[in-house]
């Protein structure tokens, strides 16, 4: 194997490891600890489809400085971690179970040497009490950073675009 | 039906004289069937803002209940309502969510409507149907009224309702608060559309009404927003230190609104991060003070009300949602949020951040409300005597009455003013009285 495809495949199989560590943390309710993966300047947001004609189908997501199911920041985030710990958080106390299946991993190079747009699909599913919430499909397009992390990267961005004009499942107490 | 309906007997669901609501309201069908037929075939039903379809063409697609119906700009600057089903086999005649369009093909024969719901023709109009069909009987199902008030466009089934504006009646002082701040008025941003498992009622009622849950059911949301090394919410939380504030009900109508008055503090700036405060804090406060006056400039930043039936507003985090019945058991949310068309673009940037933030389905508040509501509907629905048990709606009962500045029947803010009025409106609709 020549040296270009052994780094290519090392990139792409940290990545995976990357997107799996964090994602586990999120299914492990260990929110503190996956914030720390993220930067300081982390943009983490989640646009808003509607459904449209061909014609118009570059406009199916919402602009997002005027829509959002997500629209945060590193403080925001902070502040819903913060949320997710409190024991009168009732949405989540009992906690509900977050599943996150995260699939079909691609890795792009960006015009900055240590970031890298990684774009996945996911199933998210929330089961509490004996309810299971319906899923959530939709595909996360990510902006990793290589950083001195457990994982060897941190999040810098999260967009994740959803396959559904209307939310199914009461909407989201935890993240994806 | 009828005989099903008949043993309803309405007038027990709701004991207005004492306060009591039937659990089973919230899940029988039968009821359900009754509000499709009495209320939100007779109300007056939010459809959208006129800023979403400026164009000759623009449309929108949204659901009165749960009729699917297109509302469309014409050349001439009116606005038209339509049911979005071809009259041949039933299609949907759009799928699209918005865009503009000056005709709708049916996707199954090709039948063609203009937007205001002429049929205009259909392939093989001569050799199938021999030039017999009189299009102009068969044209799209209208809306028969279509009336705006500054801006939010509205709709009804019946003919013969009365004018919006009687429908509105006092809550349009209330609703202005919303809609005439600023020149140039609203834009509505979304929609945000998400689903709950729980009847329309919750929330519809809960908006006109209820401020008593707020130190409950936000209290960690609370908290987490305190700044650094501040305790915990209290859960006898008030906002303001001489725990006032006022609820509205108008039980003619069914209208509620309440809040913190005065709530000088934050109310209009609650939720949304810089530049937005210092903006609507500044130059933005003193226009609105010039329009609506200093007693919902200053006193009503906390404001939160239902149009009857199921059109509510937020004004601390400045969102517009229609709670969409979608079977006995469901909900669909189609939450807008409210900017000043004037605003700079960065504050409405600011706001749209602020409102995701605390009420979008993904809401630090809305997150409890959500999961609530859906758990007070299983509470009330699951289980042969949980249908049958008498709910208490009888917070500040018999306290109500006339108040010099607020319109309306005037209550304290813990008080259940605006869901009596909203359950009495129901009643009589149901029961075939007042519109």
């Amino acid at each position: 194997m020549d040296t270009r495809t052994n780094d290519a495949l090392r990139l792409q199989w940290s990545i995976e490891q990357f997107l799996y560590e964090e994602t586990g943390l999120l299914e492990e309710r260990r929110f503190a600890e996956w914030l720390a993966l993220t930067t300081d300047d982390i943009v983490y947001a989640m646009p808003v489809r509607t459904t449209r004609t061909l014609r118009d189908f570059d406009k199916r997501f919402l602009p997002i400085e005027r829509a959002g199911h997500f629209r945060e920041d590193k403080q925001t985030l902070s502040i819903r971690v913060k949320k997710l710990a409190d024991p009168k958080s009732w949405s989540e106390n009992p906690p509900s179970v977050p599943r996150i299946f995260v699939t079909n991993v691609r890795v792009r190079e960006t015009e900055i040497d240590d970031e890298f747009l990684v774009i996945s699909s996911f199933m998210f599913t929330r089961t509490r009490m004996e309810q299971s919430y319906a899923p959530i499909t939709g595909r996360r397009e990510d902006i990793l950073r290589r950083a001195e992390t457990p994982y060897g990267f941190m999040l810098a961005r999260r967009m994740i675009y959803i396959d559904h004009a209307a939310l199914p499942g009461s909407g989201i107490n935890t993240l994806i | 039906m009828a005989n099903r309906t008949q043993d309803l007997n309405i007038i027990d669901l709701f004991d207005r004289e004492n306060g009591i609501v039937k659990a089973s309201i919230y899940s029988d069908p039968d009821v359900y069937k009754l509000e499709m037929e009495r209320i939100f075939s007779r109300s007056w039903l939010f459809l959208g803002h006129e800023g979403q379809i400026p164009k000759f063409g623009d449309f929108l697609v949204t659901t009165m209940a749960e009729d699917s119906v297109i509302v469309s700009r014409q050349g001439d600057g009116t606005i038209t309502a339509i049911l979005n089903q071809c009259r041949h086999r039933g299609n949907r005649l759009c799928l699209a969510d918005m865009g503009n369009s000056k005709s709708f093909r049916c996707t199954y024969h090709g039948w063609v409507y203009n937007s205001a719901g002429g049929l205009v023709g259909m392939p093989h109009e001569t050799d199938g149907y021999h030039n017999k069909l009189n299009k102009a009987e068969w044209g799209a199902i209208r809306v028969p009224r279509v009336e705006i008030h500054k801006g939010l466009i509205f709709g009804n089934w019946d003919a013969e309702a009365p004018a919006l504006s009687a429908a509105l009646g006092d809550v349009a002082w209330y609703l202005d608060a919303f809609l005439d701040g600023a020149e140039g008025g609203i834009e509505l941003s979304g929609p945000h559309r998400h689903h709950v498992k729980c009847n329309w009622k919750w929330q519809a009622e809960q908006h006109g009404t209820d401020f008593y849950h707020a130190a409950i059911s936000h209290n960690s949301a609370l908290t987490a927003l305190n700044p650094p090394g501040a305790p915990p919410t209290s859960f006898e939380y008030t906002q303001t230190p001489d725990e006032t504030g006022y609820q509205f009900g108008m039980p003619e109508l069914g209208h509620g609104a309440a809040g913190w008055f005065p709530a000088r503090n934050d109310g209009l700036v609650r939720f949304a991060p810089a530049p937005a405060p210092a903006y609507l804090g500044g130059p933005a406060r003193e226009e609105m003070r010039a329009r609506l006056g200093d007693i919902r400039t200053d006193e009503m930043g906390s404001l939160v009300m239902t149009v009857f039936p199921n059109l509510s507003l937020n004004r601390a985090a400045r969102y517009l949602r229609v709670w969409q019945p979608r079977g006995p058991n469901r909900t669909e949310v189609v939450h807008y949020i409210i900017l000043d068309k004037k605003m700079p673009e960065e504050v409405k940037d600011a706001i749209v951040r602020g409102t995701s933030f605390s009420f979008n389905a993904s809401g630090l508040f809305e997150q409890d409300d959500s999961e609530n509501v859906a758990l007070c509907h299983r509470g009330a629905s699951e289980g042969h005597i949980s249908r049958q048990t008498p709910l208490n709606v009888q917070m500040g009962l018999g306290f109500g009455g006339p108040h010099p500045d607020f319109p309306g029947q005037i209550n304290h803010v813990y008080a259940e003013e605006g869901a009596r009025a909203f359950y009495s409106h129901w009643q009589d609709l149901l029961m075939g009285g007042a519109k």
